[in-house]
């Protein structure tokens, strides 16, 4: 059976998994000269000319899904990519029939992508999985999850044992259907529960990308503040970034709603439904009227690439930062131990690619066995929504064996690189 | 390097053309590669583009159509262009999706090779469009039949206009016509459902029209150059209904598919309906063409839209203004719409005034013949595969076996011309049914035939035309001559016919002299090599599946010299 994982938001990739072994794994950007290039259509039919497929799992591009009804059949990547592989795949393989089936509920989305990934690959038989980054998918009338730890076994299957989650009033527009009714709220919001925790502020991942903003660099490169970090020391100046599972509520005062018990809500009382959600729509900015020890003196671009304009107070911010995350992660490690007394713990999400937390995590816990999901930013949620399309067609066995190897692109034969070459060669 | 432009149509038909330094050298309809009949998006003909050539722009046709968001969430990309930039990362792209029947004329001027010409679109509906008349108010609908004045570079200029739109109110305003009844596609688009077929299937109609005769009965179907708004219901932009229910005389008696099968069931309503559409159709396309003449007083006509495949229609307008230098699209229908956008922005962009009549329409990707013999042996159990001569084949054919010709690159627009075709011996006079029954298609729609072009005039009344090498008429074959090509003569006395020369075709010329050697006829019947239903066959291997589901025996391979016979 071919299976082709896609997923078709930022990081865009594809999976192409035959017989539950990964024959090919496409980075859309390697191919389109994009970085982080969306909507990985050069892999999709690069495959599809190759290969029959005999069915598509689309990860959850961190859009729209409710609880209820996850997989929303209205969004245009599905039916996009369905059509041209069916079109190719008729066309070149004859498949008359075409089998497809974008049914595969991704109960938790993205997280359970991310989680599946990196359970399968780290070979364990049970196993904790946490998964840590930015944004995953959102549920309507709640917000976006953030954090998410899993208990996950063989024959595959897997239980939220905790999800923190960030509110986001994006649900109220966006050309998503609004959310006009307070029963619906009232009956999402019945949703939490101790397992599923609702924080208005921002959460662990994102406060990483806002410090990596204000030091000069896009969202995208929060491996530069950490390369930074170790420059920096303590500093009873920089206040600390997180308080609890969410961002320091006077560090970031555009979000600053209190924190509402949901349970609790006289939603009588409620007149405009978008008083319960924080506004993401624009990243929040440090408050350096409150902390004017926080107050940068020099324009960032100028030390990037100059050693002497940097001071030592953006070293500190970025040491804090650091060193405030890790010890949240850690805690995210310490509840996952407890919660489902298990010492195998699998790590995923884009936060996990930060190799200090990881050594520091290892460090810190000699007894857990860690796997840290070398494809752990959303390039790997291709593979985790083949890898569960495969459990759920296949029954979930564990016959995929563990993770060996990542040189998993194209190959170029001899004749092609020579071809390659020849242009550039002296003849 | 040379300037590409890519055309895409998305749609009913949906295709995508390659327009090369000006010149058409790839069109390929989406439908022969993803074997869905009328496919809409050119997914899979655009990708074989796209890694066969660079790309320097794509033009995205369309009819603006509120189903069709081809806008990409995350990115806020066009669908289309997203995929284009994928393998050019630099592509330019251009939209014209708000003007479909400027699409339609700038692919029947281009194709025409004319200096300056008027063009005529007529079809079901094509982009919904809003007209100002005062600041407030506006009127809108889609667009019905339209004239142009068009010359080079771009310079295309609508002159005329007609819209339809499910509801009232009817405004004219300076030579644009909106009204709730029935353009002229649209009316035969209702009798072709209310015959019981899609209406899309308009050809169907067509055959079934000499069936029928003038029926006092019928009330008029067109009133002041629209349809009868007590007979038609549109329903844009898609199809329309008769009014069966308040018009007594179409009532129904039973369900209109029980006469697809069943000659003796067709009822003399049906018959003559189909009669009197044709007829007051091709009445109505003259009044436009007279229309266009006066209104830009040119002598040349270019018609495109769907209504241009109407090769009836055609051949009677061909005769009816013989002064008039008309062109007929051949490839009429939406699918030419992808030609028609790539042309006009490269003849805009490049400020290019060189004229390209099209000479030639077999278009689709090449597959050299070695790759065609290396799959063929993987039917070696099911053919044999034997080295024959033309003459050979032809006496097979004269023989009355059915021989389908595979050759080349397949042909664009609706028609096999000899590359794709499935040829038999016009002279049976079982012939139609055979081979109706073989293809699986109703009993009485009529076959086409291939001519010599020097001897078309003997068998033909060419109506003043030199040659048809495209298949755009339905010809009067002289009385004498009915008996002996009996199988492709319609019972109006018609036959729709190719002329074909050496040059444009010479392994299919020379079959046919063969043919003439043995037979004394230089005619071969020739029908496109596809099942009922089917799309036609793009690649050998369609051809051999074609082949073996359906009791056809023998496969013609010209460039190979190769007959494959089923075991």
């Amino acid at each position: 059976m071919n299976i082709l994982g896609i997923n078709p938001s930022h990081h865009g990739s594809v999976c192409f998994l035959q017989n539950g072994e990964i024959k090919y794994f496409f980075q859309e950007e390697r191919y389109t000269r994009i970085k982080n290039d969306v909507v990985p259509f050069y892999s999709v039919i690069d495959i599809a000319l190759k290969y029959p497929i005999n069915r598509v799992a689309i990860a959850p591009p961190s859009l729209r899904y409710t609880v209820s009804n996850l997989y929303d059949s209205d969004i245009k990547y599905p039916s996009y990519f369905h059509n041209i592989i069916k079109n190719i795949n008729q066309s070149v393989h004859k498949i008359r029939s075409y089998e497809y089936s974008g049914e595969y509920d991704f109960s938790d989305s993205h997280h359970i992508c991310h989680a599946t990934h990196a359970f399968t690959n780290s070979g364990f038989d049970e196993a904790a999985c946490i998964v840590i980054d930015g944004m995953g998918s959102l549920i309507k009338g709640i917000g976006r999850e953030t954090e998410s730890i899993f208990h996950m076994e063989f024959p595959f299957k897997y239980k939220l044992v905790y999800k923190n989650m960030c509110g986001m009033n994006e649900q109220f527009s966006n050309g998503m259907e609004p959310i006009n009714s307070i029963e619906f709220l009232q009956s999402q919001h019945k949703l939490l529960n101790q397992n599923i925790h609702l924080t208005t502020q921002q959460t662990m991942g994102q406060v990483y990308e806002r410090i990596t903003e204000y030091l000069g660099w896009s969202n995208n490169e929060p491996g530069k503040t950490m390369g930074l970090a170790p420059y920096g020391k303590f500093d009873r100046n920089v206040p600390p970034f997180l308080i609890g599972r969410g961002s320091n509520p006077y560090i970031f005062p555009d979000l600053n709603l209190p924190n509402i018990d949901y349970s609790k809500i006289d939603y009588s009382k409620i007149k405009d439904l978008k008083e319960l959600f924080p506004d993401h729509s624009s990243n929040p900015k440090i408050h350096t009227g409150k902390y004017p020890s926080l107050k940068l003196d020099v324009d960032p671009k100028e030390w990037h690439h100059n050693e002497d304009k940097i001071t030592q107070k953006e070293k500190n911010i970025a040491w804090r930062v650091q060193h405030d995350t890790q010890e949240l992660a850690a805690l995210y490690v310490e509840q996952a131990i407890k919660e489902t007394g298990l010492k195998k713990i699998c790590c995923s999400g884009g936060y996990f690619l930060n190799c200090v937390a990881n050594y520091y995590l290892t460090k810190r816990f000699p007894d857990v066995d860690f796997y840290f999901e070398p494809v752990a930013n959303d390039n790997g949620i291709s593979i985790g929504a083949a890898y569960y399309a495969w459990y759920k067609e296949k029954g979930g066995n564990k016959v995929i064996p563990p993770l060996k190897s990542l040189y998993l692109g194209k190959g170029y034969s001899k004749d092609e690189l020579l071809k390659g070459i020849s242009k550039y060669v002296d003849k | 390097m040379a300037y590409n432009v890519l055309g895409i149509h998305p749609g009913h038909n949906g295709s995508s053309a390659l327009i090369s330094d000006g010149k058409l050298v790839y069109y390929l309809e989406e439908e022969r590669l993803s074997r869905s009949k009328r496919d809409g998006n050119p997914f899979r003909t655009m990708v074989d583009i796209l890694s066969k050539y660079k790309i320097d722009e794509i033009v995205i046709g369309g009819t603006n159509d509120n189903k069709e968001n081809q806008t990409l969430p995350w990115t806020g990309e066009n669908l289309f262009y997203s995929i284009a930039r994928k393998y050019n990362p630099d592509v330019k792209a251009t939209m014209l999706n708000t003007e479909h029947h400027l699409l339609h004329a700038s692919c029947t001027f281009f194709n025409s090779g004319f200096n300056k010409a008027a063009c005529i679109v007529i079809d079901g509906a094509g982009s919904y469009q809003q007209r100002y008349i005062t600041e407030k108010n506006t009127v809108d609908g889609y667009e019905g039949e339209s004239i142009w004045t068009a010359k080079y570079p771009g310079d295309f200029r609508s002159v005329y206009k007609t819209y339809g739109k499910n509801y009232p109110p009817r405004a004219t305003v300076a030579e644009h016509d909106y009204d709730d009844a029935c353009t002229i596609t649209k009316t035969y688009e209702a009798v072709t459902e209310y015959l019981g077929w899609h209406a899309i299937e308009a050809g169907k109609t067509m055959g079934l029209s000499p069936y029928g005769k003038q029926n006092k009965n019928i009330p008029p179907l067109f009133k002041n150059g629209r349809g009868n708004r007590d007979i038609f219901i549109p329903n844009y932009p898609a199809g329309a209904a008769v009014d069966f229910k308040n018009n007594e005389i179409f009532s129904r008696v039973r369900e209109p598919e029980v006469f697809h099968k069943n000659p003796s069931s067709l009822l003399e309503i049906e018959a003559d309906l189909a009669w009197q559409i044709q007829h007051d159709t091709q009445e109505e396309v003259s009044k436009l063409i007279e229309k266009a003449v006066d209104l830009t007083g040119l002598n040349k006509v270019c018609i495109a839209g769907g209504y241009g495949l109407n090769c009836v229609t055609n051949y009677y307008i061909k005769k009816k203004f013989p002064n008039v230098e008309i062109y007929h699209e051949a490839i009429s229908h939406d699918g030419g719409t992808s030609i028609g956008a790539a042309k006009i922005v490269y003849h805009q962009r490049k400020n290019d005034f060189e004229k390209r009549k099209q000479t030639s329409i077999y278009l689709g990707p090449k597959y050299p013949p070695k790759q065609v013999e290396e799959s063929i042996k993987s039917y070696n159990n099911m053919f044999k595969i034997y080295d024959i001569k033309p003459e050979n084949v032809a006496k097979l054919i004269s023989e009355n076996n059915i021989v389908t010709i595979f050759q080349g690159r397949s042909e664009a627009g609706p028609r096999a011309l000899g590359n794709r075709s499935i040829l038999y011996n016009p002279t049976d006079p079982n012939g139609k049914d055979f081979v109706n029954r073989v293809k699986k298609r109703e009993w009485f729609r009529p076959f086409a035939g291939t001519v010599l072009k020097e001897k078309a005039h003997e068998y033909f009344d060419m109506a003043g035309l030199e040659e048809s090498p495209f298949m755009m008429y339905a010809m009067d074959v002289w009385p004498d001559k009915q008996e002996i090509i009996k199988a492709i003569t319609h019972v109006d006395g018609t036959c729709r016919i190719q002329t074909v020369t050496e040059e444009q075709n010479p392994h299919y010329y020379k079959l046919i002299q063969e043919f003439e050697k043995i037979t004394g006829v230089p005619i071969l019947f020739n029908t496109s090599f596809n099942l009922a239903g089917d799309p036609l066959v793009e690649t050998i291997e369609d051809a051999i599946e074609t082949m073996l589901k359906s009791e056809m025996k023998y496969m013609y391979l010209p460039e190979l010299g190769y007959l494959m016979e089923k075991k």
